[in-house]
């Protein structure tokens, strides 16, 4: 095992290890609140409760989505481990990036590497759903260990046991969260950039190099799509893509999209941060065409940095559902142009670019877990906020005349409630679901919610109202008593349904669904 | 003299064991140490500080001295675990470098580890009351069997050294009588461990006498301190205080080897069957390794002898504590599945077997031990978290009905905060198996799953617990003078279970709750059998 990890340079050195225990002790600080208090997503309710099991995700075509819970924790989402593995993956691919892309060797170029990038608001995006987090960080470690693998094949003797290799570690993850091919193409170009630029590789060398990679992609991709076929999932909005018609508005769209990226404030993500980020980008990518030796280079080097960042779109020029914008998908695309960044900087030749880079990593690191406390705060009390209400309503519910602890009821939610939002003050240009508006007690969840303190079992998994459920009873209190929460009528129980109100609108839509019917 | 101290000190590989063994039990259980939550017992010793003399009602004299001496007898959040892992942290370096005296190679720190966070450690972590206490014996009991051993070698200072592991030994098993488990077994390991000894050598005898010597002398003063305390009314005859007679002892022979080879077997909750089994294939990989190593049939025999006495040390206070078939316990809690007695033993067991294997000239027998030692820890991180994880939602779920319900009594008109109610509980709701998975032929798990953190039988405890007065006074059974019209009015014609409104009832003297259909039942039998009774 130790030669093999030798053969293939993955066995970590002692500054290696000094590097991953430093970042990864930092990592865990940074979200150490959230590790601490164990929160849950709203998919998350029956995951937590009971377990995950293998085929959880086939319905959307991701057929791997669940294998690393099942091997490593049997599908038990457990409180801080689940944070604790995901980090580790999260860690262990950053170092393998770090290595990839043949930075400077050292404890705190290393360290500096990993927490930069792991410290981003991106990261908390996959937080938010617990019985994420280890697959989604894992496919980082494996997308990297894809492309570091693809990379040995030129020179090594075992070609094809590396591309199976190569092929598999690339397939896990688009079978997880087909979102990652941002990662292999963003990873990949920006390889291409950086052994262009400082390792003095030409065009030709670097496609004899890394023919292999985009083969074992295609590969790869072309396994995944006969899967999804072989697997027939439902026809959910996440796996439709752009026809080819649609194409040529949809790539002038993402290209609009991959500049707005730098400059579009998101929660947590504030304005000077984004800012900040942006400059600091421009100042590195300017630096970079600067190297260029004549013109022919000046151009290769444009076209390399823009292939770059308009991989970070790749999804949302692929997929039909709109992707911009939506910090889970840029963890796996615009996340890694900000240590893109931090690289550039500190390969330059000039001692205080050097330390320009070293200088942008430490405030970048200190403005992220800024961010990343604080909204850790805020998902704490909106999660306390919700679960609150939860607790009065299942008083209500107890306390109520109709209800009967032994019998079974179908519960319908009308609206929800998201609390987050109602304790973060700053200004955003985008709304962001995962980091702040989506709610903890979502409709599609409330009837497990509901008793999930209870120490009764008094729901049916069955919401469906059909017409025979609408009595004139039924009727006349959604018409003219049925008010939204707080108040006395929000929870209304019948023979063998209960409806709570949390959201004039939706009742509002519901009373037009019952007309209808 | 510093030289004579130097030699007590930790070495610098001595403290790096210490330290990731102490490490990895804060990290296995950190959701327990960063939210501070409580077992059925401790509602009182929370809010209270806890007496010397706390532990005098069972027998447990000793119970809360370290209690008092290290936290002035307060439970604390954090402290009383930390405290704990340390000591039992330094009990398993000690037991491995100084008692065993194993030689350290790499991969020491993970044995030491899996041993370590072994889900043995689950029930005693229930309680706050007596981690602390229950974590540190094993310290006391190490100490004791390492001057037990330095009697077999010292001549000069031997029975100095008896009596003084004897008196330490006596201190363990008087805060907890089977913490004996560690020494009995730890002392079969230990001969275990010595090449080539016969049992019918005058060797033997030289070895095992100060540990014989050191046990009696626990043993029977433990029985005299029984029965001083019996005598003066200090301690109630409970199910664990009650020693067996040297005739039901030797009855019990048999039978306890048989318990202790089902406790290896049978999965409880948060203790599965692979679990069980990666277990017992240690144990006989162990076993079948020593046989094959020895030379003669004469070893052999010594060897199986020496293996029958390790199975019943392992359960040794179930051999010399009295049982009586029809006890409560014996039906939701046997004495043969009680992982906080285990905890005395099977780490200790599981830890030496790995030691011995690891050193096996075999080099297979070497890998899969070593194979079976990362699946062991692996197992075992995720059933303590797993057992967090229950055991936060279950105290978080009851604390939020027993609001509702505290909610419920203060809004009646005829709950006045002026008045200290007698409060009966009928019926008990426990949380935690609404978020636990069993799995196959789990059985029993009293404390680690079914009981619930409200018993009925100290409602005063828990309901005034968050409340600004105090108004339940305690939980006292009506009498037949306590009746009143609305009272019989309600058992009756109303009285129906929570959640409905007619579950509770408040009159001037009692609040009466029908928390569950049986509670239910039962409030009514006893309201029928006293009406009988009335003239």
């Amino acid at each position: 095992m130790k030669k093999l990890l030798q053969h293939l340079n993955l066995l970590p050195s002692k500054t290696d290890i000094k590097a991953l225990i430093i970042s990864y002790i930092f990592i865990n600080f940074a979200f150490l609140y959230h590790s601490l208090n164990f929160m849950w997503g709203n998919h998350d309710v029956e995951f937590i409760k009971t377990q995950t099991h293998l085929s959880s995700g086939l319905f959307e075509g991701r057929f791997t989505q669940f294998i690393p819970h099942w091997l490593l924790t049997n599908g038990q989402i457990l409180p801080i481990l689940n944070n604790l593995l995901g980090f580790l993956f999260l860690a262990l691919g950053l170092w393998l990036l770090a290595k990839y892309w043949n930075i400077e060797k050292s404890t705190h170029i290393y360290a500096l590497f990993i927490t930069l990038f792991a410290t981003e608001p991106y990261t908390l995006s996959w937080l938010y759903f617990t019985f994420l987090t280890i697959s989604c960080f894992l496919w980082v470690l494996l997308a990297i260990l894809g492309l570091f693998l693809s990379e040995l094949i030129h020179k090594n003797n075992h070609k094809w046991l590396l591309s199976t290799s190569a092929i598999l570690c690339f397939y896990l993850p688009l079978g997880g969260y087909p979102p990652i091919i941002n990662t292999f193409f963003v990873c990949l170009s920006a390889k291409l950039l950086l052994s262009y630029v400082f390792e003095n590789k030409d065009l030709k060398t670097l496609f004899n190099i890394h023919k292999y990679t985009i083969l074992n992609i295609f590969i790869a991709a072309l396994l995944f799509k006969m899967t999804l076929r072989i697997i027939n999932p439902d026809n959910v909005y996440n796996l439709q893509t752009t026809s080819t018609s649609d194409f040529p508005y949809k790539l002038f769209q993402t290209l609009k999209i991959s500049i707005n990226q730098f400059f579009i404030s998101l929660p947590f993500m504030s304005k000077p941060y984004k800012l900040f980020l942006a400059t600091l980008t421009t100042i590195a990518f300017l630096l970079t065409l600067m190297t260029a030796k004549n013109i022919k280079s000046f151009f290769i080097i444009l076209g390399l940095i823009c292939v770059t960042v308009l991989s970070t779109t790749l999804t949302t020029l692929i997929a039909t559902a709109p992707t911009q914008y939506v910090t889970r998908i840029d963890f796996y695309g615009l996340a890694f142009i900000y240590i893109l960044v931090f690289t550039l900087l500190i390969s330059q030749k000039t001692p205080v670019l050097k330390t320009v880079g070293i200088i942008y990593a430490i405030i970048t690191i200190f403005l992220s877990t800024l961010n990343d406390f604080h909204a850790q705060k805020i998902w704490k009390q909106g999660f306390d906020a919700e679960f609150q209400i939860l607790e009065q309503v299942n008083e209500r519910i107890e306390n109520h005349p109709q209800f009967n602890s032994k019998q079974k009821y179908r519960f319908l939610q009308i609206g929800d409630i998201s609390l987050r939002p109602s304790y973060y003050k700053q200004k955003y240009d985008m709304e962001e679901p995962f980091l702040l508006s989506l709610p903890y007690l979502a409709i599609w969840q409330g009837a497990s919610l509901i008793e999930y303190y209870s120490p009764f079992s008094f729901i049916k998994q069955t919401p469906i109202i059909m017409p025979g459920d609408i009595t004139p009873e039924v009727s006349r209190f959604l018409k003219k008593e049925a008010h939204p929460w707080p108040h006395q009528n929000a929870v209304y129980i019948t023979k063998d349904i209960i409806f709570v109100i949390y959201n004039q609108n939706e009742l509002d839509n519901f009373k037009k669904k019952i007309q209808e019917l | 003299m510093i030289k004579k101290l130097r030699q007590f000190s930790l070495s610098n590989k001595e403290t790096k064991q210490w330290f990731f063994i102490f490490l990895s039990l804060c990290l296995c259980f950190l959701p327990l140490l960063f939210h501070f939550i409580w077992g059925n017992h401790d509602w009182n010793p929370i809010f209270y500080t806890n007496k010397l003399t706390g532990g005098l009602v069972e027998g447990r004299f000793s119970q809360f001295l370290f209690l008092r001496i290290l936290l002035e007898g307060q439970i604390l959040p954090i402290l009383n675990l930390l405290l704990g892992f340390a000591a039992y942290a330094l009990a398993l370096v000690l037991l491995y470098n100084r008692y065993f005296k194993f030689s350290y190679t790499p991969s020491t720190i993970l044995l030491l580890i899996t041993s370590a966070t072994l889900p043995y450690i689950i029930e005693i972590i229930y309680f706050q009351f007596i981690v602390l206490s229950q974590l540190i014996w094993p310290l006391i009991i190490t100490i004791s069997l390492l001057l037990a051993k330095q009697a077999t070698i010292n001549n000069s200072h031997r029975i100095y050294c008896i009596l003084l592991s004897s008196a330490l030994l006596l201190l363990a098993i008087g805060g907890y009588p089977a913490s004996v488990n560690l020494f009995v077994t730890a002392f079969c390991l230990y001969l275990l461990k010595q090449k080539d000894l016969s049992i019918f050598s005058k060797h033997f005898i030289t070895i095992c006498l100060p540990y014989l010597i050191a046990l009696c002398i626990a043993f029977l003063s433990l029985c005299m301190i029984y029965k001083w305390l019996s005598a003066n009314e200090l301690m109630v005859d409970l199910y664990n205080n009650q020693p067996s007679s040297p005739l039901q002892i030797i009855k019990k022979l048999l039978p306890t080897i048989k318990i202790s080879l089902m406790s290896f077997l049978q999965p409880l909750p948060f203790f599965n069957l692979h679990l069980k089994l990666t277990i017992s294939f240690i144990l006989i990989l162990f076993i079948c390794h020593e046989l094959t190593l020895k030379k003669n049939i004469a070893l052999k025999i010594n060897c199986f002898i020496l293996i029958l006495a390790l199975l019943l040390a392992i359960k040794t206070s179930a051999l010399l504590s009295q049982q009586s078939p029809d006890n409560y316990f014996e039906k939701y809690d046997p004495i043969a599945f009680m992982l906080r007695t285990d905890f005395f033993a099977i780490p200790c067991l599981v830890m030496f077997c790995f030691s011995v294997l690891r050193e096996s000239k075999s080099k297979l027998i070497s890998n899969i031990s070593f194979l079976l030692l990362l699946l062991l820890l692996w197992q075992s991180i995720l059933t303590n978290y797993n057992f967090s994880k229950v055991h936060l939602f279950g105290f978080v779920a009851e604390n939020k009905l027993q609001q509702r319900i505290n909610t419920r009594i203060q809004e009646q008109s005829s709950y006045s905060p002026k008045h200290i109610y007698t409060l009966i509980q009928a019926g008990e709701l426990p949380h935690r198996p609404k978020y636990y998975q069993p799995t196959l032929l789990e059985k029993y798990g009293y404390y680690t799953l079914n009981v619930p953190y409200t018993r009925s039988w100290i409602a005063d405890e828990y309901y005034n617990f968050y409340e600004p007065i105090t108004f339940v006074g305690s939980t006292s059974p009506i009498s037949l003078t306590d009746f009143t019209p609305d009272m019989t009015d309600f058992f009756s014609h109303k009285i129906t279970t929570w959640p409905h409104q007619n579950a509770l009832y408040i009159g001037k003297k009692f609040i009466i709750i029908a928390l569950t259909p049986q509670g239910r039942k039962m409030l009514i039998q006893q309201f029928n059998q006293t009406r009988k009774i009335q003239p």
